[in-house]
């Protein structure tokens, strides 16, 4: 009877001894997550200790919302996002880095539409600029290029357009310009579409974190295992994907269902000089009001 | 005290009253976490800031604009095709069965194919709430052109009226009240249309705030939209009844 008692014992606890930490990890359809899709699809992340579940999110602003419910562990953000969490109230840490826009590589910016009269940025004024959404990050940062360029915001007509319709609407004149990533970015321009007005980004800073990963911190405290056998898949990931460029591209091309020819570079490190970055941004738009303390956010 | 609480205003202000300490009471209390639930008090706060700043009147302006107008639009073109399908029997068979099909259509749906034809522009805002409006004026058109009283047909054929004066003297007074019921309908339809466009096309509005503060975090500013919204709900329908009784005065005098 003892006997059995031991080896039911055992049959129970081993496994539950030797469960990885769970973590559903919520992503967007964008090229800035392949180093994630590498990781799930190569076995990183069973390698280093976590059982990861991939889910797709349809929008962006969703993902907060989703990971303070608990429905995620981890999603994706960036600067901005964490910045109106923390304003807000809401308890939400980078824990990783994702991915940064430099200068030399621009991923996104400012494509104007073929047949309109551009010369300076002053010529923006009375236009209607299309964003991939208001009050996100690649937004903020063009309103702070327009900023630089002495437009005032209320002199630019600012409309939603989401990544799929920027080509057709900017073909169709129904808006002047549009901000714009990879890869819709090289089709507009490679087919004729729009020509460059400015890669922004790199003109305001040559190295931005782009995306990064946040979790709530109280999630985070309590499971720090979690979090450095994620931050290590995700770098073994980018490690791979540097020497594997090809593969990388058809992984990332069957998770998100669009082929990207460019890729941007990927960070696993989030520095407190990034976030403070985009809080000097926001408070300069007056997209922040009130205080937020930057040193809190970034979860070591 | 007693003569007061007759008063069917004084049942309303406490009734709105009770609403707003419960709203209070559940905010304190907690329930919903005071990141996602403001109290009415910051909300309040936040509107008064809104205002004292002037930040909300372009928005207001904008969406009163827009329902507005999408609204006279949907009413004009509810009588006009009201009256002529209410007087043709004909013209209802040929064009009941194709109003059934577009009127069930939801506006998001809408949106597309006006942003194709339209823009992004203002008037393809009021096309979508005009279209999304018309269906209780027209309707409502419809059945009171149908319906005047055949003894006041009668009459009008007597006298020998023209078409114009018939339309004018007999069938519209007498179709008003319905016509007038279903414009108050169309513009509570037009006010949740402008909003929607806005929303989704990405137009300056209370809409827009509501979304942008959603999407911010920003849940007194998402609340005051809201309240904004309600108010203005509330203020349109009181004056469309004010204006019914003002058209209707005849009808009273008649029925009495």
């Amino acid at each position: 009877m003892n006997r059995i008692a031991v080896v039911l014992l055992l049959a129970v606890a081993l496994p539950a001894a030797a469960q990885q930490p769970k973590a559903n990890i919520g992503y967007i359809g964008a090229a800035d997550f392949t180093p994630l899709f590498v990781a799930k699809d190569k076995g990183f992340f069973e390698k280093r200790g976590l059982d990861a579940t991939l889910t797709r999110i349809q929008i962006a602003p969703n993902v907060g919302p989703a990971i303070i419910s608990g429905d995620l562990q981890i999603g994706m953000g960036t600067g901005p996002n964490l910045l109106h969490a923390a304003e807000g109230g809401l308890p939400l840490v980078a824990i990783a880095g994702a991915s940064r826009m430099k200068k030399n590589n621009p991923i996104a910016g400012l494509i104007g539409r073929t047949g309109f009269a551009y010369k300076t940025p002053a010529d923006l004024r009375g236009k209607k600029i299309g964003s991939p959404g208001l009050n996100t990050m690649l937004t903020e940062l063009c309103e702070k290029w327009l900023h630089d360029n002495r437009i005032p915001r209320d002199q630019v007509t600012l409309v939603e357009v989401i990544f799929p319709q920027q080509h057709d609407m900017l073909k169709g004149g129904n808006i002047d310009a549009v901000i714009t990533i990879e890869p819709f970015r090289s089709r507009m321009l490679n087919d004729g579409t729009g020509f460059k007005i400015a890669d922004y980004v790199g003109e305001i800073n040559p190295d931005v974190l782009a995306v990064l990963w946040m979790a709530r911190r109280d999630w985070a405290a309590a499971n720090p295992q979690a979090v450095k056998a994620f931050r290590e898949a995700y770098a073994d990931a980018i490690e791979w994907g540097a020497k594997n460029p090809e593969e990388s591209k058809k992984i990332l091309a069957k998770y998100v269902g669009f082929a990207s020819p460019v890729l941007p570079d990927y960070g696993v490190e989030v520095k407190l000089s990034d976030l403070e970055f985009f809080e000097k941004v926001e408070r300069e738009l007056g997209k922040l009001r009130g205080p937020v303390d930057v040193s809190k956010l970034v979860w070591k | 005290m007693k003569r007061l609480a007759r008063l069917p205003a004084f049942g309303a202000v406490l009734f709105a009253a009770g609403l707003l300490l419960l709203w209070q009471g559940l905010a304190d209390r907690q329930f919903i976490s005071p990141v996602f639930f403001p109290s009415p008090s910051r909300t309040l706060a936040e509107l008064t800031r809104q205002i004292a700043s002037g930040q909300l009147w372009k928005p207001l302006e904008a969406t009163a604009a827009r329902m507005f107008f999408g609204w006279a639009l949907a009413s004009l073109a509810g009588v006009v095709l009201g009256a002529a399908i209410g007087f043709s029997r004909r013209a209802r068979d040929f064009l009941e069965p194709s109003l059934e099909f577009m009127r069930p259509l939801p506006a998001s749906a809408v949106i597309p194919v006006a942003i194709l034809f339209l823009g992004l522009s203002n008037a393809m805002t009021v096309a979508v709430v005009a279209f999304g409006a018309v269906w209780p004026v027209l309707l409502a058109a419809v059945h009171g052109f149908a319906s005047v009283e055949p003894q006041l047909m009668e009459v009008s054929a007597a006298l020998r009226l023209s078409r114009k004066d018939l339309f004018l003297k007999i069938a519209a007074p007498s179709a008003l009240p319905d016509i007038l019921a279903g414009a108050r309908v169309s513009l509570a339809i037009a006010l949740i249309l402008a909003v929607v466009t806005e929303m989704q096309a990405s137009q300056i509005g209370l809409g827009q705030n509501i979304l942008l503060a959603q999407r911010s975090f920003r849940s007194p500013e998402l609340y005051a939209g809201v309240v904004t919204l309600g108010v203005m709900g509330f203020a349109i329908n009181h004056a469309i009844v004010v204006l019914e009784r003002r058209l209707l005065r005849w009808r009273g005098a008649h029925e009495q």
